[in-house]
């Protein structure tokens, strides 16, 4: 995820990083990471990004920070469970995939490259 | 290319939700988009979502969920449809240059086993989690794609060469372009996208060139070009085989 402000936004770290703060900590599926209480009182994104081993890398220039992905059990996926992804349409209208519960998908990956 | 099989599968309890992977975000898709015109849902992917959410490397690959919201096939390889396959996806210039002629030798000896994958997903279809092709839980987890701390590191770079990329810093987003490449070397995305931001062939085609220009080949910013590293690779390697 690419943030120009560190404060913590929780709706957005959940839809962008599959990973939910709860009392027990950062979770996904069954796995749940603890969090220091400072650390999850400061509000600040990039320290609990780095608390739950999450990469972070930043370009001082532009004040952008990107956060990478978790590498928790070396594999892509953690959980079986589909990540709500959400993505625009042409038209910029944002879509959740989990608004097609209910039937089967295919998620099909293309590029005009 | 996937509308016919949306069409046929659908009333079955299928939905296709095509996911357009680049950094230009709506206005890379628009052309490919408006011309397919489907009536499923089509997704503009600017940063790459599918790739760490899903772990999707290369295109065109596609994640299986159920129901339930499970996914049934971590990210494949998904060829298209076999009775697509007549004739070339795209018109081609009367006088192709040389590299072009190259990339689509090697493009040739791709291989991809469109029959199986249909067969399969047909199965699933109709069959649920009873189909031999929806894996179970763990099994998802275990086929998905390896990422170590560095594969994670490198896709941090990644989507901040992306974001660089579109706050209109092209020579910031190259360097950080590069640091994926290293992190992750197995991702034909993360290579293809970077590549096909550089200026290519003087063609509409120009964002398939990926590689250096024959005027200034000094100037490409990469360690590798698709027509080298599928070389050096094996175009038989290109796309993981098939397995049930």
């Amino acid at each position: 995820m690419i943030l120009n402000d560190r404060t913590f936004d929780p709706a957005r770290f959940e839809t962008e990083t599959g990973w939910t703060l709860k009392p027990e900590g950062a979770c996904k599926g069954d796995l749940c990471i603890p969090i220091a209480d400072e650390i999850r009182q400061s509000g600040d994104t990039v320290a609990i990004a780095e608390a739950m081993g999450l990469p972070v890398v930043t370009s001082e220039a532009h004040g952008l920070v990107s956060i990478g992905p978790e590498s928790v059990g070396n594999r892509a996926l953690t959980t079986a469970v589909a990540p709500d992804v959400v993505l625009p349409d042409l038209d910029g209208k944002p879509f959740h995939l989990s608004s097609l519960r209910g039937q089967k998908i295919v998620v099909f990956a293309w590029a005009p490259y | 290319m996937w509308q016919a099989v949306r069409e046929e599968l659908h009333p079955k309890g299928l939905e296709i939700v095509s996911v357009g992977l680049d950094t230009l975000g709506a206005e890379g898709c628009r052309p490919f988009i408006e011309a397919a015109d489907p009536s499923h849902p089509s997704l503009i992917d600017a940063h790459h979502v599918l790739a760490r959410a899903f772990g999707v490397i290369n295109i065109p690959s596609s994640v299986w969920i159920d129901e339930n919201g499970m996914i049934v096939r971590p990210a494949e390889a998904a060829p298209a449809p076999p009775t697509d396959r007549e004739g070339p996806a795209m018109e081609l210039p009367d006088e192709l240059p040389q590299r072009f002629a190259e990339m689509f030798g090697e493009a040739m000896k791709i291989q991809s086993n469109p029959e199986a994958y249909h067969a399969a997903l047909r199965d699933w279809v109709e069959k649920g989690a009873e189909s031999e092709f929806a894996l179970p839980p763990e099994e998802v987890i275990a086929r998905s794609r390896p990422r170590s701390a560095d594969m994670a590191l490198g896709h941090a770079h990644f989507e901040l060469a992306t974001a660089l990329e579109q706050a209109g810093d092209h020579a910031a987003a190259v360097e950080h372009f590069r640091q994926a490449h290293a992190l992750v070397p197995d991702s034909w995305t993360f290579r293809r996208q970077a590549w096909s931001l550089e200026p290519g062939g003087d063609s509409p085609m120009a964002r398939f060139w990926q590689g250096p220009s024959d005027e200034n080949p000094e100037v490409w910013p990469y360690e590798g070009d698709w027509l080298s590293d599928v070389k050096k690779e094996g175009a038989e390697n290109y796309s993981e085989p098939w397995r049930p």
